[in-house]
């Protein structure tokens, strides 16, 4: 098995309000396209009840960066109770959609993907070492990235929503914060 | 830990199953017709494998669909797209179209599922006996991963599986018919 280092855990964003599910996917879809991610859609549940829409999505982008590394990211859309309203905008009459999106973001970074370092317990050893300690400043530094990535993906969907104005991308995650 | 593999074996590329999941109203003949064509008009055979109707259900019929194309592109290997269908809670229902004429959907459950792989040396000729495999096995592994991996399989992906899958979710009306890879996967 790959080794799958979670570098970005849960980021979550939560919003009730107007907004259009059609772009808010186009926005986050495209967003990953600007980026250089592939796509590979992973669920696509939409449910029609009488509250609404309830629709799930799970996507699960990746970014091939070298032979033995790349970035995976799981985004998982969940929107309740999606419903189309009238809406008055430049005195005009719109239709607008309405409900409550919950916004989960994870980022992995998968060594070894084709598992050629895992067939004998001396070549774990030996690629352990050495991105544990041969290629660490590259191995982090991919993961500082994809870390950027993530949280510029976040505050681009904020601003989607308009929720916040001004913001400041956070590049470093947790553990690389102080260095 | 696996033990190290005497040779490559891998003989086809396959990608992930991807789901879909809906509930409301559809046409479910529409959807059967669109697929068939569009497989035909990528150069498939269509085979309907699996048709199994259960009856009575306690809110309705539930019906399991399992569709397979298959498109041999070259002597050496060939396509396959496999969709699973299963459709549960459902009843027929009379819907009137814009121009005042009636037709039947149906309304209820639909879960689908949808998977593909290139299939490489599908006639098993280098089968015949161990030098033969071993050393297609070895053509496989140091020649043509590159290709089968990067070309073969991209272009199934890309030009049919997702552009499958992207209009069969607008057949269904989704709100997630719209994403931006769309252009890229060849739907217009």
């Amino acid at each position: 098995m790959s080794d799958l280092r979670l570098t970005v855990d849960h980021l979550r964003l939560n919003y009730e309000g107007p907004f259009d599910a059609k772009e808010l996917y186009r926005h986050i879809t495209g967003f990953i396209k600007e980026k250089g991610y592939d796509l590979w859609i992973q669920k696509e549940f939409e449910h029609d009840t009488h509250t609404g829409k309830h629709i799930e999505w799970q996507i699960r982008p990746w970014k091939q960066i070298s032979d033995n590394l790349r970035y995976l990211i799981k985004a998982r859309i969940l929107i309740y109770n999606y419903k189309k309203m009238d809406a008055v905008v430049d005195k005009k009459k719109v239709k607008i959609g309405t409900g409550k999106v919950v916004i989960y973001l994870d980022g992995y970074v998968e060594l070894d993907q084709l598992n050629r370092w895992e067939y004998l317990p001396f070549f774990k050893f030996l690629s352990t070492i050495y991105h544990n300690f041969v290629y660490k400043i590259y191995t982090e530094r991919f993961e500082q990235r994809l870390t950027h990535d993530m949280n510029d993906l976040y505050h681009s969907v904020e601003r989607f929503f308009n929720m916040y104005k001004h913001y400041k991308t956070i590049s470093a995650a947790p553990p690389f914060a102080s260095t | 830990m696996k033990p190290l593999p005497p040779a490559h074996t891998e003989l086809m590329a396959p990608m992930d199953v991807t789901y879909l999941q809906y509930k409301g109203v559809w046409d479910m003949q529409d959807l059967y017709e669109f697929v068939a064509s569009f497989l035909n008009k990528k150069k498939f055979k269509f085979y309907e494998k699996k048709y199994i109707h259960k009856r009575p259900g306690p809110f309705g019929p539930e019906t399991y669909y399992v569709w397979e194309g298959k498109r041999d592109v070259e002597e050496y290997y060939k396509f396959v797209i496999t969709v699973f269908l299963h459709t549960f809670d459902t009843q027929d229902v009379e819907v009137v179209m814009k121009d005042g004429s009636k037709k039947a959907f149906t309304k209820g459950r639909l879960w689908v599922q949808i998977t593909g792989k290139v299939e490489t040396d599908y006639e098993k000729r280098w089968e015949q006996n161990t030098f033969y495999a071993n050393l297609r096995n070895f053509y496989h592994k140091y020649v043509i991963w590159k290709k089968i991996e990067a070309v073969w399989w991209d272009n199934m992906h890309y030009t049919v599986f997702l552009k499958l899958y992207s209009l069969i979710k607008e057949r269904l009306k989704m709100e997630a018919e719209a994403y931006e890879h769309r252009y890229f996967h060849k739907v217009r």
